[in-house]
């Protein structure tokens, strides 16, 4: 909240209202939920922070107050059934009439939006710069990246455990979030495939698993509104030699990659290095769309943070937390998955996952 | 609203055609075309996205998956069109989970529909919107960007009557997502001899409805022994295995959801309270009173008559009744107090039905059951837990 006023006084604003449509998640993360600490239930809700340091937040079913309360620390949280009429009148309370701040207008309803527009004289899209301050993480946020980096290992090994001839990819999928529920993740954003020949990472099918299978994972497990993931291929039995062979690219760029992170290093870096190998064995046009687009990417609060392709302008700075994943389709193979969490720290990298960067094979008996 | 949480959909992703065939759909978009015809609409667009993607559901077997990605259909008398603002790569996904053959993908929803209208209509035709209450101030304005010559009339809502009344397809859909529930009453009403922790025990109570082929699954508790009593999402929290909680929990098949609310205790025993007791038996004669041809509003009065004749009061926090489907709150939805108008019953509604009740023993109450209205009368297709 401290750097939000900094931003506020900055700008000469007179408050900065955040806004949330419930939706908290890896493809569509909110500023309200990473600055108060709770996701509300309601699908129109905000704070408006005023220079003062005061906060007002306003939810739109009012049986969600005492929880916003107990887990934000705000004294005022107001529930309501009216919500438009009733966020016009605390703008008016709170005398924000010249500037307002405005962050999340993309989850913004046309009521809500329109209401604002007439009762501040100024709108001003926080957006972006509000980005750029959750893309440098706190002691806490780093604390809970690592948290979800023991979840993700949870949620692979249960995978792994879990993974049989004959257990149908939703039976999979549901197995997998079990064991990151209990230990402790909030929500999954989890995709799968299974087969001989895969196309690309979906949500669960009725599909039943066979001997012969590979069998392609993204778990992402959330805390706080934070969230993390891990990239990972089992083979359900001995793999065959092509599958070896095409895996062993990944590895390779995996580790290409990884040689390179530090801060300070330009983010295109990660791209440029994993598609070198990719190029040099090849497969060119499968390093496009829409075979392939972003080979990392940040978490953060913008759209699944920083997108990394060969085109990303900025430089990898210390506390930035990433996935990095050479995931591939080779037409040889099909899509491949392998991707690590990883922190950047002074002197290069940690990894967040303790799931060692390989191709699994789990033994059919 | 019930919940966001969870944000994302990640159960089971099929469509069984023989519950739910083709045919089903294009009736359905045959009565969609009879409104509009009557109401002079030459084109109907319908914008959905998050938990508000029933309409387009009704009309293309479509659900949303992807926060932030919204989904559109243009309707006309001879094609729907469906654009999705995703990722060509999940057309194979898309194109498994609907019927409509014309299905697009962009990164520009607006721009797409303004060449589909350039191909499908014609400059004056009348072209009305729903799903504007879904739609974000972007894609608002996006949309008033359009070229001039589309006029673009925002009718929210428009689907609500065809969609209240299911046929007996969606009634079965309804009464298979009760079914999965009937698991997690199962599961439920297995005795619990140590505390447990919420997160812990909503995993398991999520894990039966996923391995029932749930599609999506919502758990909220109400453990008023350590935090405020109304329902939320699942915190790091012991539940001693005698004191009440509250739980509520839907599921989703195939793009229908039922739910059930219970006040229970783990340990198997009864709540062991008069009021609990009470409430069920107003719960039962609500339910009782679903029937064809009576009127909504004033069942739910009477709901609020009996329950204020046992001395305690309805948490006007929560509502009623409320219509489910396609999505978890469909219209009508009936709190305590409104509507003033009558509201028939008919064959084909199907209801949320909750008592939330505040200062009893113990506080709160919260109980509820998904009731299909057929030409019979009420019928559960949720419960079976004593009180």
């Amino acid at each position: 909240m401290d750097r939000l006023i900094d931003l506020l006084e900055d700008r000469g604003l007179d408050a900065i209202l955040l806004y949330s449509d419930g939706e908290h998640s890896i493809a569509r993360p909110s500023a309200l939920e990473y600055f108060c600490g709770v996701t509300p239930l309601a699908n129109r809700n905000c704070a408006i922070v005023t220079p003062e340091g005061s906060c007002t937040f306003l939810v739109d079913l009012p049986r969600d107050v005492d929880r916003i309360a107990r887990h934000t620390g705000i004294e005022d949280v107001r529930g309501t059934n009216a919500f438009v009429s009733e966020l016009v009148a605390v703008v008016r309370e709170l005398e924000v009439d010249t500037a307002l701040g405005l962050v999340g207008i993309d989850r913004m309803d046309q009521a809500v939006y329109q209401a604002i527009e007439e009762t501040v004289e100024q709108v001003h899209s926080l957006d972006e710069p509000v980005d750029a301050l959750a893309a440098v993480k706190t002691d806490a946020d780093l604390e809970t990246f690592h948290e979800l980096g023991r979840l993700a290992d949870v949620g692979f090994t249960a995978a792994y455990d879990a993974l049989s001839p004959g257990i149908k990819e939703y039976e999979l999928s549901a197995e997998i979030e079990y064991a990151m529920r209990a230990a402790g993740s909030e929500d999954n954003f989890n995709l799968l495939s299974s087969g001989s020949h895969n196309q690309l990472m979906h949500g669960p099918t009725e599909r039943v698993i066979r001997a012969g299978d590979t069998v392609l994972f993204e778990i992402s497990p959330v805390i706080d509104g934070l969230v993390l993931q891990i990239c990972r291929t089992i083979s359900v039995g001995t793999p065959d030699r092509t599958l070896v062979e095409k895996f062993s690219l990944l590895k390779e760029a995996m580790a290409n990659t990884k040689s390179m992170l530090r801060a300070g290093a330009p983010a295109k870096v990660i791209a440029e290095r994993m598609n070198a190998v990719f190029r040099d064995a090849g497969y060119a046009e499968y390093c496009e769309p829409p075979y392939m687009r972003t080979r990392g990417h940040e978490f953060g609060i913008g759209p699944i943070g920083m997108a990394i392709d060969e085109g990303t302008d900025t430089e990898l700075r210390e506390g930035m937390v990433l996935v990095v994943h050479p995931n591939q389709y080779v037409p040889e193979t099909g899509y491949l998955s392998l991707g690590d969490p990883i922190e950047i720290t002074a002197d290069g990298f940690e990894t967040l996952v303790d799931t060692p960067a390989r191709l699994f094979t789990k033994e059919v008996l | 609203m019930r919940t966001r949480e969870p944000i994302l959909t990640h159960g089971r992703d099929n469509w069984d055609t023989v519950n739910m065939p083709v045919d089903a759909f294009q009736t359905r978009v045959e009565r969609v075309r009879g409104v509009m015809e009557r109401e002079r609409i030459d084109v109907l667009l319908i914008y959905g996205s998050g938990d508000r993607d029933g309409d387009i559901a009704y009309v293309s077997n479509l659900i949303h998956k992807v926060p932030g990605f919204p989904l559109g259909l243009v309707v006309t008398a001879d094609t729907v069109v469906v654009i999705n603002q995703r990722s060509s790569r999940t057309r194979p996904i898309v194109e498994r989970s609907t019927w409509a053959d014309d299905v697009r993908f962009t990164r520009n929803l607006w721009g797409d529909v303004t060449e589909v209208l350039a191909e499908v209509a014609e400059r004056g035709d009348s072209i009305s919107l729903v799903g504007g209450d879904a739609m974000s101030h972007a894609d608002f304005e996006a949309m008033e960007r359009l070229d001039d010559a589309w006029s673009i009339e925002v009718r929210d809502g428009f689907l609500d009557s065809l969609r209240s009344v299911k046929d007996e397809r969606e009634r079965d859909q309804i009464r298979r997502a009760g079914r999965i529930l009937g698991a997690v009453e199962t599961v439920l009403s297995e005795p619990i001899d140590s505390p447990t922790r919420e997160r812990k025990f909503v995993a398991d109570l999520d894990r039966i409805a996923r391995l029932h082929g749930a599609q999506d699954v919502r758990v909220l508790v109400s453990n008023p022994t350590h935090t405020e009593g109304a329902h939320r999402p699942a915190e790091d929290l012991p539940i001693e295995t005698t004191n009440p909680i509250s739980i509520y929990v839907a599921a989703r098949f195939e793009g229908y959801w039922a739910s059930f609310t219970r006040t229970t205790t783990l340990d198997g025993a009864d709540v062991g309270s008069a009021d609990c007791e009470a409430i069920e038996g107003v719960l039962d004669e609500l339910i009782e009173s679903l029937e064809p041809g009576r009127d909504a509003a004033a069942v739910v009065q009477d709901a609020i008559t009996a329950i204020e004749g046992l001395g305690l009061e309805l948490d006007d926090r929560y509502d009623v009744l409320s219509n489910v489907g396609l999505e978890l709150d469909e219209p009508p939805i009936l709190g305590a107090g409104e509507p003033a108008s009558e509201l028939p019953i008919e064959p084909g509604h199907c209801f949320e039905a909750t008592l939330a009740i505040a200062g009893g023993n113990p506080d709160p109450i919260l109980v509820g059951e998904t009731v299909v209205v057929t030409e019979d009368g009420p019928e559960r297709v949720t419960g079976g837990i004593e009180l």
